[in-house]
């Protein structure tokens, strides 16, 4: 193949790329109004091979985007609603006795909700840590040992969680070792003005959307993979380390609010999300490889959650934001103040 | 620069010549912004530093040490130098990297690092199809960045401080000029050797007098300016010493330890203070900061302070101070005990001292007082007044039979009324004790060999137990333990017969 042919065939899986998501993107806007960014986010997750926690007040639509989204996206789609009384093997599975033609009995599995390609994980919060942590597998292995046996879990596999961050009453938050399998925290806010008067009409009224399916689970293996060809050229991935660096109180980057406030910063598995979820940035915006740009327009998402404040900091009344803000103003662009 | 892609795309192949070259030219001109603006940091500290050579010529010229106007333009040279050129020079010097040229201009341009994945991936030995088509998404934005002229962004200088801060030094340095005795003793010396070549006057013998001893370069430049009169006066046949029949201040000075400069108001005035002090010492000795004396006579009158320091414990020298109680308002009179009395000498505290602690008193206030009233009883406490000899059944330690109550006994009045502590109405210590200081001497821990302790067996007393003291008991239950015993003792006697 010559130089022109293999950068033809980039550029054509790009363009395939954004068009791919362009499809489901345009195809869940008919059922969500509004929210462009939390639905990038959402696609961004899905096509970087991560999971997504969603939080917002209720009646934003955070349960419907990830419903429209399994519709639009003919997947195996599941709904595990957190209550304080949930299981682990109600979202895992368990064997159960069954009568067998003969009149005999035997243990025979029955999978749980978590098997299945894209999980909306309903108030994930509400749940104990114990049924919480049922997760963990499952997100980080894509895998779910019950007993002796263990089950792979088919690609795509996207765990979409949603959590309320106003009623704290009764609820678990979540183990700093599951909120760092998520790749994204998206921050759902209220609609604009304008776009209230299209959800009015959509939820009140005669019209309804139906959905359907624009692409499927191979598609998004696809996609999956040309996410992952983008090359890192050394500065973004420098800016990338060096931002989640910046993020721990010891680092030599680390800003005096992270000094302050963090306990804790961020692991390696930030970085891995930065690089991720910046290819798909970086495609998106019509470019072949990822700019340090495209780090810093992913890291608010990406290292939110990974960052836990110190008692001091939440005395203070800092917030992850403002953490992070902080990172990204003091760790200026390659070439920016020289 | 618009974000649309340019219209003409650039090979491939010349990329990498044009990356260089938009590099270089980058590189030299954010190297020639970078030096601008460490001239734009630099040059308002410089220019507030250039004062400071005049500044020190000025101190030096006060002080009365010549300083050679080629000294003070070196100086101010080698400030300009030092401060100035080095770090512009540092920052020519320097080359720029590549890389960071190639992210000033992707940064400037807004080229999303196009230029500096280009420039990363052109060495790259594996170009996967993603590389290439990223380098050739740059060639037309490498090809469109080459045709604009990157204007660096430099520090703008703040004329106006700066013409302020050259102006300040400029007039500082003139007011130098006129005061440093430097240049103008050699005007002098040049206009002196002048007038004796056209007058025909003769060099006069070396002489050994005060300027010469004290070393002081202005007492000899004054010297030098008398030698015109002098010689008119030998002309005249009048005593050349009735022209300086006033001693110069700096002969004065060079005998103000020895207080025969002092002048007649200076004189007058420790005389007074000595005469208010001897026969009355009512009045606390004020300090005079106009008598005292200058800094650079410190070090001449430190051996004299040292043996006032050694004899301070003898009568003589507290004679002054022997009614120092006195000024406290008590009116007592000095004359009720002998100025020689043991009592009145001044007994340092030694208990408070620590035996690592070192003291250096600041002699300030000693020699305010020219010598006159030694500040003892600045070093002693207030003497407590109590005249008896015991504090109820306790010896009173602060009884020295020289007052009224203590304060203890003080504390039983309206204070004991208040509710809370009794706080006593003096403060141990010493009062204005100057300036100390402690050295704590601190010893390294030692190990040190103990013999263990072996455990063994409590032997029977083998003595009796000595004197122990008899239980207080009531006269009837004495009687009745007497009874007890002398019944039990016959008993066992008689068991035994």
């Amino acid at each position: 193949m010559t130089t022109k042919e293999s950068s033809a065939s980039a550029k054509a899986a790009a363009a395939r790329f954004r068009e791919v998501h362009t499809r489901v993107r345009s195809e869940v806007h008919k059922a969500i109004v509004g929210q462009e960014s939390v639905i990038d986010s959402v696609l961004t997750a899905l096509f970087a091979g991560g999971h997504v926690l969603l939080e917002g007040v209720p009646g934003i639509g955070k349960t419907l985007l990830v419903h429209s989204l399994g519709e639009a996206l003919d997947l195996k789609f599941s709904r595990i609603q957190f209550t304080p009384d949930l299981m682990p093997s109600d979202v895992r599975g368990a064997e159960i006795l069954v009568e067998t033609r003969g009149g005999g009995h035997e243990l025979r599995f029955q999978p749980g909700p978590i098997v299945s390609n894209l999980v909306l994980a309903d108030e994930i919060n509400r749940a104990t840590p114990k049924t919480q942590s049922a997760m963990l597998e499952a997100m980080q292995e894509r895998q779910v040992t019950i007993g002796e046996r263990t089950i792979k879990l088919e690609e795509p596999y996207c765990v979409m969680a949603t959590q309320n961050p106003v009623e704290q009453e009764g609820t678990y938050p979540l183990p700093e070792a599951q909120l760092d399998r998520f790749l994204l925290k998206v921050v759902v806010g209220y609609p604009k003005e304008d776009e209230y008067g299209r959800i009015l009409a959509l939820t009140t009224g005669i019209e309804s959307e139906e959905l359907s399916a624009v692409s499927n689970g191979p598609e998004v293996l696809e996609m999956r993979a040309i996410v992952r060809e983008v090359p890192v050229p050394e500065a973004a991935q420098q800016h990338a380390v060096r931002l989640v660096m910046a993020t721990q109180p010891d680092s030599e980057y680390a800003p005096e609010l992270v000094k302050q406030a963090v306990a804790l910063g961020s692991s390696p598995r930030g970085a891995q999300a930065l690089i991720l979820a910046a290819k798909v940035n970086t495609l998106l915006a019509g470019r072949y490889a990822v700019a340090p740009e495209d780090i810093r327009a992913v890291a608010m998402p990406c290292l939110r959650h990974r960052v836990l404040l110190s008692f001091q900091g939440q005395a203070d009344g800092v917030s992850a934001d403002q953490v992070v803000q902080a990172v990204l103003e003091a760790m200026p662009l390659p070439g920016e103040g020289l | 620069m618009s974000s649309d892609e340019p219209k003409q795309p650039t090979e491939l192949g010349t990329l990498r010549a044009d990356l260089e070259q938009l590099a270089q030219k980058t590189g030299r001109g954010l190297a020639r912004a970078r030096a601008m603006d460490a001239l734009g940091r630099i040059l308002p500290r410089v220019m507030r530093a250039l004062w400071l050579p005049p500044f020190l010529g000025l101190g030096l010229a006060l002080v009365g040490v010549p300083l050679p106007l080629g000294w003070l333009l070196l100086g101010f040279v080698l400030v300009v130098l030092v401060l100035v050129a080095w770090p512009m020079l540092k920052h020519l010097i320097r080359p720029v990297g590549r890389e960071e040229a190639l992210a000033v201009v992707d940064q400037r341009l807004a080229l999303s690092g196009r230029l500096q994945t280009a420039g990363g991936y052109l060495d790259h030995a594996r170009r996967t199809p993603f590389v290439v088509a990223a380098l050739e998404d740059a060639c037309p934005w490498v090809r469109g960045a080459q045709a604009v002229d990157l204007a660096h962004p430099v520090q703008p200088l703040v004329h106006a401080r700066l013409a302020a801060h050259g102006g300040r030094a400029l007039l500082l340095f003139l007011v130098m000029l006129i005061m440093s005795p430097g240049p103008v003793q050699e005007l002098a010396q040049d206009a002196l050797k002048d007038m004796k070549e056209f007058f025909g006057v003769e060099e006069p013998a070396p002489r050994t007098d005060l300027a010469q001893v004290s070393g002081d370069a202005p007492a000899v430049a004054q010297l030098d300016e008398q030698e015109p009169k002098q010689a008119k006066a030998a002309e005249a046949g009048a005593p050349a010493t009735d022209q300086g029949g006033e001693l110069s201040e700096q002969e004065k000075e060079s005998k103000g330890s020895t207080g025969q400069g002092r002048s007649a108001e200076a004189n007058s005035a420790s005389t007074d203070s000595s005469a208010r002090g001897a026969p009355s010492d009512q009045a606390q000795p004020s300090k005079e900061p106009d008598k005292r004396p200058k800094k650079g006579k410190r070090q001449e009158a430190k051996p004299r302070r040292k043996e006032k320091t050694r004899t301070r414990k003898t009568p003589e020298m507290s004679a002054t101070t022997t009614g120092s109680g006195a000024s406290k308002g008590s009116g007592r009179n000095p004359t009720a005990s002998p100025w020689s009395s043991p009592e009145q000498a001044p007994v340092p505290d030694d208990s408070e001292i620590d035996e690592d602690e070192e003291i250096d008193d600041d002699d300030e206030e000693q020699e305010s007082r020219g010598g006159v009233q030694p500040s003892m009883r600045d070093r002693r406490p207030p003497v407590s007044r109590d005249l008896r000899i015991g504090f109820g059944n306790r010896p009173n330690p602060d009884a020295n039979g020289r007052g009224g109550p203590s304060q203890q006994k003080k504390s039983r009045g309206v204070a004991s009324l208040v509710l809370g502590v009794p706080i006593p109405d003096r403060v141990k210590g010493r009062p204005g004790p100057g300036r100390t200081k402690v050295t704590q001497e601190r010893v390294r821990p030692e190990a040190e060999q103990a013999q263990p302790q072996a455990a063994r067996a409590g032997s029977p007393r083998a003595q009796p137990e000595g004197h122990l003291p008899e239980l207080d008991l009531d006269p009837w239950l004495r009687g009745m333990v007497r009874d007890y015993f002398r019944r039990l003792r016959e008993v066992s006697k008689s068991s035994s017969q």
